[in-house]
C-alpha cells in the first residue's frame, strides 16, 4: 500500500463514517423552523399535537434531543403526565456527571466526529439541560398533585445545581487542556498558521454572547427559588426549617439574572423567616417568556499551507450563537411585575463560550486532515487521468464535494426552551381572581384561583401575538 | 492488508470500551452482603428489611413498648416522608414494621385513621340504616377506638463526593418516632443508617 492509497482511505473512511453516523444524529419529530408560526402566538397545544399520533405520545425515544423537545412541548400544553414520562426518559440520557469523555458512547461519538462533524453524532446534552430536566419534572409533579414525587424531583434538582458549578469549571479546564494538546501536536505549525489568519472571522461565532459571568450563574435561579417555596408550601411540618426553605432561596439570590430577581429572593426569604418558614396566603407565579437561543452555521475559508491548485475545497463550518428573543419581556400580575430569575440565553451562552475553543480547534484539525487526504486523492486522479483532463477535473470536483459534505457545523439546540424564567409572589386576592396584564397595561387573562391557602400560577408566552397559556394549582400548605 | 488493519482497529476499540466499566456500588448493610440483588445506589428490599427489623427490635427492647396497664398500644401510622432522590413507596417499610409489631402481641393498628385508614368503617356504619341487615350484627356508634400512639418517620439522604471526585457516597437515614397521643410526648425514637459507595461518573439515580 503506498502513501497515496493510505490518504485516500482516510477520505473514504470519513465519507463512510458520515453515512453511518448520519443515523446516529437522528431525525426530529418537529422541525423547529416549522413551529415558528405557532410559537409567535403561544399556540402550545398545536406544537404538542405534533408529538401525538393515534392518541399516543410519539417521539424518538432513542434521541435525547427529540425526547427533550417532546417533553417540553407536553409541559407547555399542560399535558403533565406525558411530559413527566418523556423527561424521565431524557433524564437517563443526561445522567453523566464526569467532565471527561470516557464513557463508551462519548468515545464513539468523538472518534466518529473528529473526522467529520459533531453534527453527525448523537446529541450529548449540556450541563444546564440536566438541571432543567429535574426542574420541569418538579413542576410536572406539582401540577399532578404528586407532592412526594415533587420532593424527589427537587432533591435531584438541588444536587444537579451543586454539581453544575463544579462541572462547568471542570469542563472549562478540560476543553482548555484538549485545545492545548492539539496546538502542540506535529501538525501544530500548519494549525497555528491557519488559525492566526482567520481569528477575526472565527470570533463571529460568539459575538452574540455578552461578557463573562461568574460560574454561579450557570445555575437555574428560578428553580432554586421554587425548591425553597416547595418546602414552605408542602404538607410536611418537618420541612419547615431554615436549611430546607431559606437556603435554596439564598442560593437563588446568588444566581439571579437581574437585580429584581435578587430583591425578590431577599424579600421572600425575609417574609418566610417571620412566618416560621411556612407560606401564608400567597400566589407563586412562574412566567416563561420568549424563545431561547439557537445557532446558525457560518463558513470560513481556511488558508492552509499544504495545499496547492490540486485542492478544490478547504474550509471550516462553525456554529454562530444567536441570542433568544423575549415575548412580552415581563408581565404585570395584580400590579406586581414578574422578576427575571433565570436567563436561558445567558446560561447557554456561558456553556457555548467555554465549548467554542474546542469546537474551533476540532474543525481546523479535521480540515487539515481531510484536505491532506484530498490533495493525495487528487494527485492519484491526475496520474490516472493524464490523457483525459475533463474526466480528471470532474473526479477532483467530486472529491471536493465529498469534503464539503462532511464539513458541517453542529447547530442543534433544545429548540423550545424559553428565553427567561421569571417569578412573582403575590398576596392572595380576597376576590380569588388574579388579573394578568401586559407591560402596556392591556389585560391578557383573568385567572380564577383554587380555594387553597397557597397556589401556583404557571404562565407561558413564547410570542406576544397570542394570549399566554395559564395553568393554576392549589399547593398543599397546611393539609 | 486492509482486512488485517480493520481487525486490529476493532480489537483496540473493544479493549477501550471494555476498560470503561464503572466501579460496583458497595453497601454497608450487613443483610446485603449475602444477597444477590442488583447493587445500585437506590434502596432495595434488603435495605427495607434491615431498617424495619432494627427499628422494631430496638422499640421492643425499650420500656416504651410495654404499657403499664398491660393493654396493647393502639397505633396509627402517620406521616412517613421520603426525602431522597429516589421514588420510594414508603409502605415497603411501614408494612414490615406493622407486621412485626402486631406479631409481638403488644400493638394493634388503626384502620380508622392514619396511613392505614380504610373506608370500611364508615361504610359499615351505613349498614345501620339498611332494613336488610340484622342490626344486632352492626357495630354500634361510639365503639371505634382512637389510637393512642402515632408512628412517624422520615427517610433522608446525604450525598458526599471524594476529594478526587472519583467516588460518591449516599448516606441514608431512617428516622422513626413513636409519640404518645394522649400526653404528646415522644415515647421512642431511633436513627438507622445505611451507606452506599460507588462511582461518581453518573448521578446516583
Amino acid at each position: 500500500m503506498n502513501i497515496y492509497h493510505l490518504r485516500s482511505i482516510t477520505l473514504t473512511s470519513a465519507i463512510a463514517v458520515t453515512v453511518v453516523l448520519s443515523g446516529c444524529a437522528a431525525t426530529r419529530t418537529v422541525d423547529p423552523a416549522a413551529s415558528k408560526a405557532y410559537l409567535d402566538t403561544s399556540n402550545y397545544k398545536a406544537i404538542a399535537s405534533k408529538y401525538i399520533k393515534d392518541g399516543k405520545p410519539t417521539y424518538n425515544k432513542e434521541s435525547l434531543l427529540d425526547t427533550l423537545e417532546a417533553a417540553k412541548a407536553f409541559n407547555d400544553a399542560g399535558l403533565w403526565k406525558d411530559s413527566r414520562d418523556a423527561f424521565e426518559i431524557a433524564s437517563k440520557g443526561l445522567a453523566w456527571k464526569a467532565d471527561t469523555v470516557d464513557t463508551p458512547g462519548e468515545i464513539a461519538n468523538l472518534i466518529g466526529t473528529t473526522l467529520t462533524s459533531s453534527a453527525f453524532g448523537a446529541y450529548q446534552g449540556k450541563i444546564y439541560e440536566g438541571g432543567l430536566i429535574d426542574y420541569y419534572q418538579a413542576i410536572n409533579s406539582i401540577m399532578l398533585g404528586d407532592e412526594s414525587a415533587a420532593r424527589v424531583d427537587f432533591n435531584r434538582f438541588d444536587i444537579r445545581m451543586i454539581n453544575a458549578q463544579q462541572q462547568f469549571a471542570a469542563y472549562r479546564r478540560e476543553v482548555s487542556k484538549e485545545v492545548g494538546k492539539d496546538t502542540k501536536n506535529p501538525q501544530a505549525t500548519t494549525f497555528n498558521q491557519s488559525y492566526k489568519q482567520i481569528q477575526t472571522q472565527i470570533d463571529g461565532g460568539i459575538s452574540g454572547i455578552q461578557s463573562k459571568r461568574p460560574d454561579a450563574m450557570i445555575r437555574n435561579s428560578a428553580g432554586q427559588f421554587m425548591s425553597g417555596i416547595f418546602r414552605a408550601t408542602s404538607s410536611s411540618s418537618q420541612e419547615k426549617t431554615a436549611d430546607r426553605v431559606i437556603r435554596p432561596i439564598d442560593n437563588a439570590q446568588q444566581a439571579a439574572a437581574t437585580k429584581q430577581g435578587v430583591d425578590l429572593s431577599i424579600k421572600t426569604a425575609s417574609q418566610l423567616r417571620k412566618s416560621k418558614f411556612k407560606s401564608t396566603g400567597k400566589v407563586y407565579v412562574i412566567y416563561e417568556d420568549g424563545v431561547g437561543p439557537s445557532f446558525t452555521e457560518f463558513r470560513v475559508d481556511l488558508p492552509l499551507f499544504v495545499v496547492s491548485d490540486k485542492v478544490t475545497y478547504s474550509g471550516i463550518a462553525l456554529p454562530r450563537f444567536m441570542p433568544g428573543k423575549p415575548a412580552f419581556g415581563y408581565l404585570n400580575v395584580a400590579g406586581d411585575q414578574t422578576a427575571e430569575m433565570t436567563n436561558i440565553t445567558n446560561i447557554a451562552g456561558m456553556d457555548f463560550s467555554v465549548a467554542y475553543p474546542g469546537i474551533v480547534t476540532k474543525a481546523i484539525t479535521s480540515t487539515i486532515i481531510k484536505t491532506a487526504a484530498q490533495y493525495a486523492a487528487n494527485t492519484a486522479i491526475d496520474r490516472e487521468t493524464k490523457d483525459n483532463q475533463l474526466l480528471g477535473a470532474l473526479m477532483k470536483l467530486g472529491v471536493g464535494v465529498a469534503q464539503a459534505a462532511t464539513t458541517k457545523a453542529d447547530t442543534r439546540v433544545w429548540a423550545n426552551l424559553p428565553n427567561s424564567i421569571q417569578v412573582a409572589v403575590i398576596d392572595r386576592p380576597v376576590s380569588g381572581v388574579l388579573t394578568v396584564n401586559s407591560p402596556s397595561g392591556s389585560k391578557l387573562v383573568d385567572v380564577i384561583l383554587p380555594s387553597a391557602l397557597d397556589s401556583l400560577l404557571y404562565l407561558k408566552a413564547s410570542g406576544s401575538s397570542g394570549i399566554p397559556a395559564a395553568y393554576v394549582k392549589a399547593l398543599p400548605t397546611g393539609n | 492488508m486492509k482486512k488485517a488493519y480493520r481487525v486490529v482497529l476493532m480489537l483496540a476499540f473493544s479493549a477501550v470500551i471494555a476498560g470503561c466499566q464503572s466501579m460496583a456500588v458497595v453497601s454497608d448493610n450487613p443483610m446485603g452482603k449475602s444477597d444477590n440483588s442488583i447493587k445500585g445506589f437506590g434502596l432495595e428490599t434488603v435495605d427495607f428489611e434491615f431498617a424495619a427489623k432494627k427499628a422494631v427490635d430496638e422499640f421492643l427492647a425499650s420500656p416504651a413498648a410495654t404499657r403499664s396497664d398491660g393493654t396493647r398500644w393502639r397505633v396509627a401510622i402517620g406521616e412517613v416522608i421520603n426525602d431522597t432522590t429516589f421514588n420510594i413507596n414508603t409502605k415497603s417499610l411501614t408494612s414490615r414494621i406493622r407486621s412485626s409489631l402486631i406479631k409481638s402481641g403488644k400493638f394493634t393498628f388503626s384502620g380508622f385513621v392514619g396511613q392505614d385508614r380504610t373506608t370500611f368503617l364508615n361504610e359499615s356504619q351505613q349498614l345501620s340504616k339498611s332494613k336488610l341487615v340484622d342490626q344486632k350484627s352492626v357495630a354500634k356508634g361510639g365503639t371505634a377506638q382512637a389510637p393512642n400512639l402515632q408512628l412517624n418517620g422520615e427517610i433522608r439522604q446525604r450525598n458526599n463526593v471524594s476529594g478526587d471526585r472519583s467516588k460518591q457516597s449516599l448516606e441514608y437515614e431512617f428516622d422513626f418516632t413513636a409519640t404518645d397521643v394522649v400526653t404528646g410526648q415522644i415515647a421512642f425514637n431511633t436513627l438507622i443508617d445505611i451507606r452506599k459507595i460507588g462511582s461518581n461518573k453518573n448521578f446516583a439515580w
